[in-house]
């Protein structure tokens, strides 16, 4: 993250509903129901909390999400991380003692977000979809962890 | 011709600073027309007499408190007038953040731009139905109070003391009691040779937001109070034509296509 460059920040005693997006990093400390969106970083700070998908160049985990995770550079889940569905990404680390409950697709060519452009929020059963064609291509990785069993 | 609009001094060092901006000005041969504010004309009213006038740049010389009244008379009348105003600006704050916006070192730097009128448009803050404002506007409670805020495509309810919106929209807020106080961070500092992140702080931007609260708050414009709580506040984006010193960019302002007249 680049000093002095106007990134989104969602504090610890904030609640947020509705879709967040900017083209710079976003950093929650927070709550947050909805879409979160960046062109760059995500950063889900520890005991912070994301209902929602998320998208972004990468994507790193300390707290938790709920929804569908997108990171076409890198997701990378620490050992306090929490990442409940499914997820799409070219680079992935789960560090021990980390929690996974969902699909990851392994995809090579990453692609790009853009912020600007952002449609209304995912649907659930459309990620779902997306996920399944990918996953017959004979490049992409298919892994179903779960850790709770 | 420069239409200058000096804030009313009050002390006999205020007195010295428009005397040396004065004298700056007449060493760069820009002296137009001074005129200075007092009770019984205001900086509002000096601005609006200049503009009847027809002159086309206004420079605003005094603190950050005169230069918004400044600008919102100017963004008031101009709707009015359809023609489009140049404005300038010489804080005499040393602590003025539009100096250090526009990396003014000192009055002498910001007569030298104001020399060479070369300006780049910029974003200009607008409260609804009450102010615009080239800084900041802010809410401070001294207890924390929960406050509801609707921006672009979200919407948030936090519990604060401390709210500022940046004239292009950005806004802060924070609850200053949670906040580590500062012997924290100096020992924190200390120890772990690293700067510290406060995670009670909020940062966003928006075009547009609805604050309210469960309490009615005075919305303040570097210390005047423009309004209360619930408010609107848009960015108006590129509204101004703002001088700004030669070769150097704003930083706030991203417009890189820089005109001259």
């Amino acid at each position: 993250m680049k000093e002095n460059e106007i990134h989104t920040i969602v504090g610890s005693d904030v609640k947020l509903t509705g879709t967040i997006k900017d083209t710079n990093d976003i950093v929650v400390h927070g709550n947050i129901e909805g879409e979160v969106l960046s062109e760059q970083n995500v950063v889900v700070e520890e005991h912070a909390k994301v209902k929602g998908p998320v998208t972004a160049q990468a994507v790193s985990v300390s707290g938790e999400i709920e929804g569908t995770v997108k990171a076409f550079d890198k997701l990378e889940i620490h050992p306090s991380g929490q990442v409940k569905g499914n997820i799409q990404t070219k680079d992935l680390i789960i560090h021990s003692g980390a929690r996974f409950i969902g699909k990851s697709d392994m995809v090579s060519d990453g692609g790009r977000v853009d912020a600007e452009d952002a449609g209304p929020a995912i649907e659930e059963g459309e990620e779902e979809q997306s996920t399944e064609q990918n996953s017959n291509d004979d490049e992409s990785v298919v892994v179903e962890v779960d850790e709770e069993s | 011709m420069y239409y200058y609009d000096f804030e009313q001094p009050h002390t006999n060092v205020d007195r010295k600073v428009n005397d040396k901006v004065r004298m700056h000005l007449t060493g760069f041969g820009i002296a137009g027309e001074f005129c200075v504010s007092s009770p019984a004309r205001s900086a509002e009213e000096l601005v609006d007499m200049g503009l009847r006038k027809g002159v086309g740049t206004v420079v605003a010389v005094g603190s950050e408190n005169h230069i918004n009244r400044v600008v919102n008379t100017l963004k008031g009348l101009e709707r009015g007038l359809h023609r489009d105003i140049v404005l300038g600006v010489i804080p005499t704050d040393k602590e003025s953040s539009l100096r250090e916006r526009l990396r003014l070192q000192n009055i002498q730097e910001a007569c030298e731009a104001l020399k060479y009128r070369r300006f780049t448009t910029v974003d200009v803050g607008y409260i609804e139905g009450a102010s615009y404002f080239l800084t900041t506007a802010e809410i401070h409670t001294s207890r924390p109070t929960v406050i509801s805020i609707k921006a672009d495509r979200w919407e948030s309810e936090a519990k604060i003391t401390d709210l500022t919106i940046f004239s292009d929209l950005t806004f802060s807020f924070f609850n200053s009691q949670k906040s580590k106080g500062l012997m924290d961070k100096w020992v924190t500092w200390l120890t772990n040779s690293r700067s510290v992140e406060d995670k009670s702080v909020s940062l966003f931007r928006a075009r547009i937001i609805r604050v309210s609260g469960e309490a009615i708050l005075p919305v303040t414009v570097e210390g005047t109070v423009v309004a209360k709580t619930p408010v609107v506040a848009y960015k108006m984006a590129k509204a101004l034509k703002l001088i700004v010193k030669r070769d150097r960019f704003t930083p706030m302002d991203e417009d890189k296509n820089k005109e001259s007249e």
